[in-house]
């Protein structure tokens, strides 16, 4: 007999049942179908997740043993993909693409910051700061490889993520379970599966999200409310690749000036 | 012009360089023999407190107990430290005792309250026969700029004490910096303190290595300028022996070995009590003590 | 109340390692024995126990290694980057695992007291595998057409000798070169030990080689025609040898200094004591970037060096397996006998000062030492001495400081010590050293370049400025 594992959401590092105690369906199986009120929670999670205080150093750590954890159920997540007729190549192109973002950690901040060569005796530095909390609408293009780049993109520069997706909801919630034990902490990512319009309309809105990505032309207006961030991967599709400019697009830019003198 | 005890007031502390210093202590150590002795040196350091709204007879005579003989084979703790109201009971439990009676005055925790009440409350604990008074200093006030209120406070405190023994509660979690810390540490001191206190153990920070050697370190430079030596009270959050040793091994190696000694240096806690005993055992046994095994506090 | 006497016993480390009685020479994966047939043995300076014994490579057994290095490169090179990268992670990965034992190797093979094995040198050496594997798929950003430089011989010194591993293999390889390293002569094993990893780790043969022996395999492997690339850390003597008979290949240098810890009188006392300590008893001094003149402020002078001296007293001089040791033996009898010299000839008026105890009677131990009252043109103040001894002389103004902080042959690092950030700023903007440390020291990270000025080398290491010179521009 099959014990079937029950699906549920990922939020702040555990895994709980829709506080809406709705499902739906897809493939032969039930998917929780997240609520506002499962996003309130999933941000507050995200807002309150311990990872501004972990160095660039055990980000990269971190998001490297992600890599160590799908490559032991390389095969299980490769049977996730039903649908795929290249399963094993995907799920190689994530680990590929895991390791990728993991080595940028420690270093993206060399690239994006710099002295300003002003014109008097300070010193002008400009360096990239986390956004703050940042909500995904999953590209659906294909099943993990887009999902996966947009995630850790969003994280390896120090923000945390609340990501919400309709389709392939196996595949994607079951990486809660490789982000638990690769030691992210809890409230970095979080997992809503179910309609992503009615989530697109609340995310739109939610103050304490300060910006979006992937979100449906029909909500940009309330997204101005707060004045979101609205990050888009235009023509470019995330799962193709990773560069220093989509990081930079998940980033502040912070000045501080010094003067030298005695 | 900026005399000394000026310079020592103005000093800047640097966390970064604080934390550094304290891995250094938490690196050492200790074993086999020496552990055994800072074990039950720790012990005699201890001020065994409750302060809570439920304290009662029952619950004082339990705690006085468990302070004269927290195992069999181990010393006496320092003293008890407990609210006002509870003072007699204690004194009549400990009247042959070592152990003191410490009592929290002035308005504990918060000391938000008139200069008159804080007296009385004051003079009521030593009238019910306390030894040793902990006293909380006005931090709302201290912030705010100023800082002679609190030298006067302590300094009126201190003559109503006479010659009983009186800590000053700087309450470190509240106070923002270690800059601050270390400059209110030095206040209390110039003002009469015996000791300085870093907490209630009423808030959620309370003490830590760092906090305390900020402490020590005003409490050793005080010495150097006057001779002087004023104790150090570690209070709330300590709760394995490990980190205790870290502590003992931090008196050392900041202001010496004269300060071990429960005339120099306290550990104001509750818990920690049973994991030194446990810790004791095993040393001594080679047995880990089960949590039934030990009376309760 | 009798005082209560706090007495750490010793603390013995509990691991022990199995070395080999012998070991050879690592090229193309194999170990194989040398060509001379000669071996030297290693000896551990806290007892003067002889350890094993390592292979003394000559000019055959370079000759094969390099050649090693050379056929593997056209291979190497071709793999798709994001490989060199996993290799990278699977190095630093394995060595993590492997961060005690390795500790104590340095322990017994260098006298690195494991404390600082453990928490400090090990730990950056696996931070720099990991920080490197991450730029080796992204050398684009770097350059328009990176290419490797080819084969590097890398001589590394007995100070840090897993770190300087790490800082001159990680960076190789991650811009696609592959190497030929020479450890220290005092100091090989764990070089030998790092061979295990590199074959487990599944790295193609003749990536990375190891050959161990002294000064004269050193500069057989800088001068082989086929080297392309000379990373030399080490003393600057040698250095300039290495410069001056060069001329073809590319070369970074990372020597010696006599590096200044300035301390104004507006900063926290104690944690200038505790900077001006780690500066020069990290390591038992044995440390390129030592803090090994103390410049302070004359009105604060007296206070500090009092402090200075109380703090020395806490200070643990014992056996580097001992968890409580501060500092270890000197790392072999010719450097102790150095440092007897040059303080043995210091002029009494100088003010020599050393903490009361005994030394253990085995092995090669200094004390911690103060020269209080250091002048410029003194030899204790301007040679680099490289163990636990620090001059210390007074200055008035900021800008005297400066004055005498930059008269030194040496640029390699500086402390500065105010809590006034604009001073700090100034005078660092002055200050001709390549790294300077406000407030802090001893801080190092891979991404953070490191190397001196003037006479303590060129070139830097770690850090965008640091992989410049493992690559080439194909299109420039």
């Amino acid at each position: 007999m099959m014990i079937n594992k029950t699906e549920k959401l990922f939020i702040n590092g555990a895994y709980c049942r829709s506080e809406s105690g709705c499902v739906y369906s897809s493939g032969a199986k039930n998917f929780p179908l997240a609520s506002a009120k499962d996003l309130r929670n999933a941000v507050d999670g995200a807002r309150l997740a311990k990872w501004p205080e972990v160095s660039p150093y055990n980000r990269g750590q971190i998001i490297y043993r992600i890599a160590e954890m799908l490559s032991g159920r390389q095969q299980e997540f490769a049977n996730y993909l039903t649908d795929c007729k290249d399963a094993d190549r995907q799920i190689a192109l994530c680990l590929d693409r895991i390791i990728y973002l993991a080595g940028w950690a420690d270093k993206y901040q060399q690239l994006l910051s710099n002295i300003n060569p002003v014109n008097g005796p300070y010193l002008s530095v400009s360096q990239a700061e986390a956004i703050g909390v940042v909500a995904i609408i999953a590209d659906d293009r294909d099943p993990l490889l887009s999902f996966l780049t947009q995630v850790l993109t969003a994280i390896v520069v120090g923000n945390t993520a609340v990501v919400c997706f309709d389709k392939h909801p196996a595949a994607r919630l079951a990486f809660g379970e490789i982000f638990q034990s690769a030691d992210v902490p809890p409230g970095v990512i979080n997992l809503l599966s179910g309609n992503n319009f009615k989530l697109q309309a609340v995310i739109a809105s939610h103050r304490e999200i300060k910006a979006i990505v992937g979100l449906d032309q029909q909500f940009l207006g309330s997204a101005t409310d707060s004045l979101k961030r609205i990050i888009s991967s235009g023509k470019h599709h995330p799962g193709e690749s990773a560069s220093i400019n989509d990081l930079a697009a998940f980033t502040e830019t912070k000045t501080i000036w010094h003067p030298r003198s005695y | 012009m900026m005399n000394d005890f000026q310079k020592l007031l103005n000093v800047q502390v640097d966390g970064v360089s604080v934390d550094g210093r304290c891995r250094k202590f938490t690196n050492r150590s200790i074993k086999k023999e020496s552990k055994i002795n800072a074990l039950e040196q720790i012990i005699k350091m201890i001020d065994l407190t409750t302060l809570e709204g439920d304290d009662s007879s029952g619950r004082v005579a339990r705690l006085c107990q468990k302070a004269q003989e927290p195992m069999i084979g181990a010393p006496p703790v320092a003293a008890v430290c407990l609210y006002p109201k509870m003072i007699p009971e204690a004194v009549r439990i400990l009247e042959n005792s070592t152990v003191k009676v410490a009592s929290v005055a002035t308005a504990f925790p918060a000391g938000q309250a008139s200069m008159d009440v804080r007296l009385l409350d004051l003079e009521q604990a030593l009238t019910n026969g306390a030894d040793e008074i902990d006293m909380v200093i006005s931090r709302g006030d201290w912030l705010s700029g100023d800082e002679q209120m609190i030298a006067d406070e302590i300094a009126a405190f201190k003559a109503v004490c006479g010659s009983k023994h009186l800590k000053v509660i700087l309450e470190t979690g509240e106070l923002g910096t270690l800059t601050n810390v270390r400059r209110a540490s030095l206040t209390a001191i110039a003002a009469g303190a015996d000791f300085i206190k870093t907490s209630t153990g009423k808030i959620p920070q309370a003490a830590s290595l760092a906090t305390t050697l900020v402490m020590l370190e005003a409490a050793r430079d005080w010495h150097d300028l006057s001779g002087q030596k004023v104790g150090v009270k570690a209070a709330g959050g300590i709760r394995t022996a490990k980190e205790a040793i870290s502590y003992l091994v931090m008196v050392l190696e900041t202001v010496g070995p004269e300060w071990i000694n429960p005339q120099l240096f306290r550990f104001g806690a509750s818990s920690l009590l049973n994991d030194l005993l446990r810790q004791l055992y095993k040393q001594q046994t080679g047995v880990y003590q089960g949590e039934d095994y030990l009376s309760l506090a | 109340m009798t005082d209560f006497s706090f007495d750490y016993q010793p603390a013995p480390e509990s691991l022990t390692l199995d070395l080999q009685k012998k070991y050879g020479l690592f090229i193309d994966n194999q170990m194989v024995s040398p060509h001379s047939k000669q071996f030297f043995p290693t000896i551990n300076p806290a007892n003067e126990q002889p350890l094993s014994l390592i292979s003394n490579a000559d000019q055959t057994d370079v000759d094969r290694a390099v050649q090693a290095a050379a056929a593997a490169l056209p291979a190497w090179r071709a793999l798709d980057p994001k490989v060199r990268s996993q290799y990278l992670f699977k190095l630093a990965r394995l060595l993590q695992e492997r961060i005690r034992e390795f500790a104590v190797c340095e322990a017994i093979d260098g006298g690195k007291v494991i404390t600082e094995g453990r928490l400090v040198d090990l730990p950056l050496a696996v931070q720099h595998f990991f920080y490197h594997a991450g730029w080796a798929d992204k050398l684009q950003y770097l350059a328009r057409d990176p290419q490797p430089v080819g084969v590097v011989a890398a001589v590394i010194p007995w100070n840090f000798p897993t770190m300087m591993l790490a800082w001159k293999i990680a960076p190789a390889l991650a811009c696609a070169n592959t190497i030929v390293l020479k450890p220290a002569e005092t100091t090989s094993l764990t070089a030998l030990l790092f061979s295990e990893i590199v074959v487990q780790a599944g790295l193609p043969p003749g990536v990375i080689n190891i050959v161990t022996g002294a000064g004269e395999t050193g500069a057989a492997l800088v001068a082989h025609p086929l080297v392309d690339k000379i990373a030399f850390t080490g003393s600057t003597a040698v250095g300039k040898m290495i410069a001056s008979t060069n001329s073809s290949k590319r070369l970074t240098l990372e020597l010696g200094g006599k590096s200044a810890n300035i301390v104004f009188d507006d900063c926290d006392l104690d944690q200038a004591v505790e900077g001006v300590v780690d500066g020069i008893f990290f390591n038992r001094g044995h440390v390129c970037c030592a803090g090994s003149r103390l410049l302070v402020q004359e009105n604060i002078a007296e206070r500090l060096i009092s402090k200075l001296k109380k703090r020395m007293e806490t200070l643990i001089v014992g056996d580097p397996l001992d968890k409580n040791s501060d500092i270890g033996p000197i790392n072999s009898q010719e450097q102790l006998q150095l440092i007897e010299k040059l303080v043995n000839d210091s002029p009494s008026g100088a003010g020599m000062y050393q903490s009361d105890g005994d030394l253990p009677k085995q092995g090669y131990w200094f004390k911690p030492t103060l020269f209080t009252n250091a002048e410029p043109g003194m030899a204790i103040t301007e040679e680099e001495i490289f163990g636990p001894v620090l001059a210390i002389s007074t200055f008035r103004t900021p800008a005297e400081a400066v004055q005498l902080a930059n008269s030194s042959r040496y640029g390699l690092v500086a402390g500065v010590w105010t809590n006034h950030g604009s001073l700090a700023l100034k005078v660092s903007s002055q200050l001709k050293a390549g790294v300077i440390w406000q407030n802090t020291y001893n801080q190092f990270d891979p991404s953070s370049p490191f190397g001196g000025y003037k006479e303590s080398g060129y070139g830097r290491e770690g850090g965008r400025q640091g992989l410049a010179a493992y690559f080439k521009d194909g299109k420039k």
